[in-house]
Order: structure tokens, then C-alpha cells, then sequence
């Protein structure tokens, strides 16, 4: 019993400092988590609007984008004509014209307090 | 009052913690800087894909054209929109900017795009932090002696089912845009088959060696993934010399994933053939391994097909002439699609190919 009072004192700071640590350590690792994610995301939504930009229309478009969304992780994606008026039709979809597009994925990290949300990239791009 | 709220009790783990407090703040500031490193690649991925699109776009402005200032300058505006439109959907912690460099002689387009992000990862003299990433493309036009039907095969019937090779004519993109061509082969569901992947790959092998004198590292797994590695050295901007090496790893899923068993018979007779689940065999067809020993050799190309039927039977479907390359493409078409199809019979091939006034042999080796 006596050998266990002498560190008594370490034991108590010691067990007050374990659980900053282990928050510490999962906030780490969430970090790693989110940026990592949002890396590929950055890259997924390149990808998927390269396939669309390439495409003679819209629908073909549309077509291409989800495809290259699904193989890569299933992302939701969403067109947007970039001048502000919304959603773009196929009518629009002629060379020179300019797009962007939104993916959007849902992110659940270890530490999920403060990051677990809806992470999104947009990147815009030319139709060629 | 009890002996663990006297004083001495405390002093006992002061030093423990002591060292834990400082733990802690060690530990905070490797969240800072491990936070900061991966912000940093972020960023620099934020820079090359704009720094891509730009490139692309250029490009495409200015394909077809005599390279005038007023072309260039065109061109370029497309290059200021795309800077100005791609800031606004970026978060404010990143800026954009960038640099081009256009060759008239050699009809290539350089963009640098400099990103500086005023985020966590500030540089070490208290400046936002900077990134800079290249892109080059190669640009056809009117006064050039090549065109990318020499490349690309257009008669190929593999061009409707690739949308970057068919649709980027006018381009002969830098090692950025034969990356995506890569990134594009799973969009057909005839690249899930090995054989038309590799004639993919060696035309891809073709035109990189040609103009850019790349290699292209490309392990296949033949049930569930392939990766496609590029590895481009050009120079830009001077004489500094680079590598991009980029790995698209695919999960083929449609295709492959009900075939369970790969059998390899290259060392007895020059094809590989697939089994299903079933107990039915897939055809699959061999590029690039000529079996001279095995069929007439003034036939051999790399186009040829062999199919593994399910009565144990391989039957070697070969184009009509050693030269004529798309015929042989064309033949190869044709039998993917009849077997793909409905594990189609010897029978139905030779009416399929008759009806479409293919002449081809088909020979059965076993």
C-alpha cells in the first residue's frame, strides 16, 4: 500500500492529463482524416468535371460525371452554369461556355465534435 | 481532514505534472504543423488542378488557330476568367494567380498558376504561404504536319466509347492531359478488358515516347484494380527539369467481379483466358504477344483475339492483313461484342463477321 501512496500524486495528474491526451491524439488524426479526404475530394472533383467537359452534350455530360463520381467514392455532384443563373440546361452546353461543378461529400472523422459535416469542392472549368 | 487534501499530497505529482502540461502543448503544436503540412499539400493540389484547367483551356482557345496576338490574347482572357471565376468558388484563404508562357514555334501553353494561402501555414518570414504548379499542352494547328488522326486512330471504334481521345482533337495535351486520357478508360466498359487496355496503353506508350520521351508504369491486376502510373519529365520555364508521377487506382467492379478464376495458359499456348463462376470460360483477347508458332505468321499483328469457348475450344479470330491495323481493331470489336453479349457460339461469330463483310480467319488451335 505504501508503494502505491508514494506516487499517488503522479497517478492523479497523470490520469487527468490521459484523457487531453487521447483527445489530443484523435484531434490529430481527425485532421489527418478531413485533409486527407478533402485532398481526394479536391481531386475527385476535377476528374469528374473533366469528364463532363469533354462531352459533345449535356445529358452525355451529366452521364460521364456520375460515372467518374461513382468510381470514385460516390460522390454527389451538382452542375452549376457559372454566371449565375443556375443549373445549367443542355441548350447551354456548347463549347467555350463555362461551368462549375460541386461535389459534395458527407465526412466522419474520428473525432467527430467540431468536423463530422458536409465537405464540398467546386472547381470551374471551361466546355471544350 | 483527509490526508489526500493536505498540500504535500499535491507537491508528491508536481513534476508528473509538469512534463504532462508540457506534453500537451507539444502535442498541440504537432496538431498545428501536421494540420499546416496537410493544408500545404491541399493547397498545392488546389494550384495544379487550376493550373490544369487553365492549361486545357488555353488550348482549346487556341486549337485551329495561327497563333496570332489577337488568338493569344483571346486565349488568354479565357485563362483570366477561369483564374477570377475558380477565386470566387475557392474559400478566401487562397489566392490565385498566374503566369503563362506561350510558344509559337513549338505551339505549346505553359500556365503557372501561383497560389498563396493566408490559412494556418503561413511561410517562415510571415508571408502567406505560396505554391506554384505547371502545366504544359501541346497544340495542334492549321500549320501542323501531324494531326491527332495519326495518333488516334479515328476509324477505331474504340474513339466513340473513349471521350478523351475522340474529343480532345485539336490537343495534344502535356503529360497533365495524357494523365486524364488514363483517368478516362474505365468509362467504357470495354476497358475493363485487358486487351484493349493494353492496345490503350501502347498507343498511350506511342505518342508520350514520341513527344515527350515518358514512361508510363502500368501493373494490371487482373481481377480487381489496376493503377495507372505516369512519369513525365519535361522542362518548362528554363531548363528545370521535373517528374509528375500520378497513380489512379480504379476498382473495376462491373466486369470482373464475377469471374473468380484467372487462368494463365501464356506458357502452353500464347492465351490467357478467364473462367466464371458459372464454369463457363470468358473470352479475353491477347495484344502485344504475337503466337507465330502457333498460327500463320504473316497474319500476326497485335491485334488478336482469342476466344475460349465453353467446350474447351480456344478459336483465334485474326484481323485480315498484318498492316491494316483498324481493320483489325474492327474484327476485334466485333467479337468482343457478339461474346460479351450472349457467350456467343463459333457459329454465330462467322455469321456476325460475314454479315459485316469482315474477312477473318478463325482457327482453332486446340
Amino acid at each position: 500500500m505504501e508503494f502505491f501512496k508514494k506516487g499517488s500524486g503522479e497517478l492523479v495528474a497523470f490520469v487527468l492529463v490521459l484523457p487531453i491526451l487521447c483527445l489530443i491524439i484523435m484531434f490529430m488524426a481527425t485532421l489527418i482524416q478531413v485533409t486527407i479526404a478533402r485532398q481526394k475530394l479536391e481531386y475527385a472533383t476535377y476528374s469528374i468535371c473533366r469528364a463532363a467537359v469533354i462531352s459533345d452534350d449535356y445529358p452525355t455530360a451529366m452521364e460521364n460525371a456520375k460515372f467518374v463520381a461513382e468510381e470514385n467514392n460516390g460522390f454527389n455532384i451538382t452542375f452549376y452554369k457559372y454566371d449565375g443563373s443556375g443549373v445549367l440546361g443542355s441548350s447551354d452546353w456548347e463549347k467555350g461556355n463555362y461551368v462549375a461543378l460541386k461535389a459534395t461529400e458527407k465526412i466522419e472523422p474520428l473525432f467527430p465534435i467540431f468536423f463530422s459535416d458536409t465537405y464540398y469542392s467546386i472547381v470551374v472549368m471551361m466546355i471544350e | 481532514m483527509s490526508k489526500i487534501l493536505t498540500k504535500e499530497f499535491w507537491k508528491k505529482g508536481s513534476g508528473t505534472c509538469f512534463y504532462g502540461v508540457l506534453i500537451i502543448f507539444a502535442a498541440i503544436l504537432m496538431c498545428y504543423y501536421i494540420h499546416s503540412t496537410f493544408l500545404a499539400h491541399y493547397g498545392s493540389i488546389v494550384a495544379q488542378t487550376r493550373s490544369d484547367i487553365i492549361a486545357d483551356a488555353v488550348a482549346v482557345t487556341l486549337s485551329n488557330t495561327d497563333f496570332t496576338n489577337d488568338d493569344i490574347e483571346a486565349a488568354l482572357d479565357v485563362a483570366d476568367k477561369l483564374i477570377q471565376y475558380n477565386s470566387n468558388v475557392l474559400s478566401s484563404n487562397f489566392a490565385l494567380s498566374y503566369r503563362s508562357q506561350i510558344d509559337k514555334n513549338a505551339r505549346t501553353v505553359g500556365i503557372q498558376v501561383d497560389m498563396y494561402s493566408s490559412a494556418l501555414n503561413y511561410a517562415s518570414n510571415g508571408n502567406p504561404a505560396h505554391y506554384a504548379r505547371y502545366s504544359i499542352v501541346e497544340v495542334l494547328g492549321k500549320s501542323e504536319t501531324y494531326s491527332t488522326d495519326t495518333f488516334l486512330y479515328p476509324a477505331d471504334p474504340r474513339a466513340a466509347c473513349t471521350p478523351m481521345f475522340s474529343i480532345r482533337t485539336g490537343i495534344e495535351a502535356g503529360p497533365e492531359a495524357y494523365w486524364n486520357c488514363a483517368v478516362q478508360f474505365p468509362l467504357s466498359e470495354d476497358r475493363y478488358h485487358q486487351s484493349s487496355y493494353n492496345s490503350d496503353i501502347t498507343l498511350l506508350r506511342d505518342i508520350m515516347a514520341a513527344y515527350y520521351g515518358t514512361t508510363i508504369v502500368l501493373p494490371w491486376d487482373h481481377m480487381k484494380e489496376m493503377m495507372i502510373e505516369v512519369h513525365v519529365e519535361y522542362s518548362l520555364f528554363g531548363d528545370k527539369t521535373w517528374t509528375i508521377t500520378k497513380s489512379i487506382p480504379f476498382q473495376i467492379d462491373n466486369y470482373y467481379d464475377y469471374i473468380d478464376e484467372y487462368i494463365d495458359n501464356t506458357s502452353k499456348n500464347g492465351i490467357k483466358a478467364y473462367k466464371n463462376r458459372d464454369g463457363t470460360y470468358e473470352w479475353n483477347a491477347i495484344t502485344d504477344t504475337l503466337i507465330s508458332d502457333k498460327i500463320n505468321p504473316s497474319a500476326a499483328t497485335g491485334y488478336i483475339t482469342a476466344i475460349l469457348f465453353s467446350d474447351g475450344k480456344i478459336y483465334i479470330i485474326l484481323p485480315p492483313t498484318e498492316t491494316d491495323r483498324i481493320s483489325g481493331s474492327l474484327v476485334y470489336m466485333c467479337a468482343s461484342e457478339e461474346v460479351t453479349a450472349g457467350r456467343t457460339s463459333k457459329a454465330a461469330i462467322n455469321a456476325y463477321l460475314s454479315h459485316n463483310n469482315v474477312s477473318c480467319k478463325i482457327i482453332n488451335i486446340m
